[in-house]
């Protein structure tokens, strides 16, 4: 966030109103698109998600301990 | 509500202060993950992921959550709008993704810091995950340089939302700044 618009970044308005969708914003949106179905590939897939390297998930052979908890003070 | 030009200058110094600072945390974050994830030293790989948990409570999530908050006062408090230019909406989704994801890896995290804690901790055990922190790093990193080059350039693009509103309430037009 930075300072308000100035005129030059302000884009101008077609008597209709109807200023297309700048291609930068639908290439990041497909960008993003592509990058969420590929995260939630990998969710359904098992082979990602929180918690996976501790040591009670058994991805971690060899390392044993208790669970786990917020230092202490942490975040409430 | 239209913050007056000197609340909106501390308003933006708070922002660019916490986004930077967390861009600055997230960097430490990749050095500690590669130095997790190359070390042969077990003691260092253990101070590496042990460090991390406190690192992410202590740093990343006060200044995730405080460039958040103080995005929203900029956003809400100037002519910029919270819905009205794609690329502010652009950065508010990636600091609200960025925040959730960074939450739900305290728990990778902690686990990991439960395992450098155990005796039998040896940094082999963990296989290719010793690459996980520095993944998510990097990729945090990346989206936050994405968040200040957005932030900088301001690439145009209204939303219809701004449209229509400047449309039907010439008087929320943004007006050009006084310097």
């Amino acid at each position: 966030m930075a300072d308000p618009p100035r005129p030059a970044q302000v884009p101008p308005r077609t008597e209709a109103g109807s200023t297309p969708m700048p291609r930068w914003v639908k290439l990041s949106v497909i960008v993003a698109l592509l990058a969420i179905a590929l995260l939630v590939a990998m969710l359904l897939a098992g082979g990602h998600g929180p918690g996976r390297h501790s040591p009670n998930s058994g991805t971690s052979p060899g390392v044993s301990g208790g669970g786990h908890a917020p230092p202490v003070g942490g975040h409430g | 509500m239209i913050m007056p030009p000197p609340v909106r200058r501390l308003a933006l110094t708070v922002h660019v202060t916490t986004s930077v600072g967390w861009l600055g945390a997230v960097s430490v974050f990749v050095v500690l993950g590669v130095v997790g994830m190359v070390s042969q030293d077990t003691d260092v790989v253990r101070a590496a992921y042990l460090i991390m948990e406190p690192t992410a409570w202590y740093a990343l999530v006060p200044l995730a959550f405080a460039s958040l908050a103080s995005g929203l006062v900029q956003s809400l408090g100037t002519t910029w709008g919270l819905v009205r230019h794609y690329w502010v909406i652009f950065k508010l989704v990636i600091n609200i993704g960025a925040v959730v994801v960074l939450l739900m890896y305290t728990q990778t995290l902690a686990g990991l810091a439960d395992a450098a804690t155990t005796p039998a901790f040896t940094p082999e055990a963990l296989g290719p995950q010793r690459a996980s922190p520095t993944i998510h790093a990097v990729v945090a990193l990346l989206l936050l340089v994405l968040a200040t080059i957005l932030a900088i350039y301001k690439p145009r693009g209204t939303t219809r939302f701004a449209r229509r509103r400047q449309r039907s309430t010439p008087a929320d037009r943004p007006e050009p700044v006084r310097s």
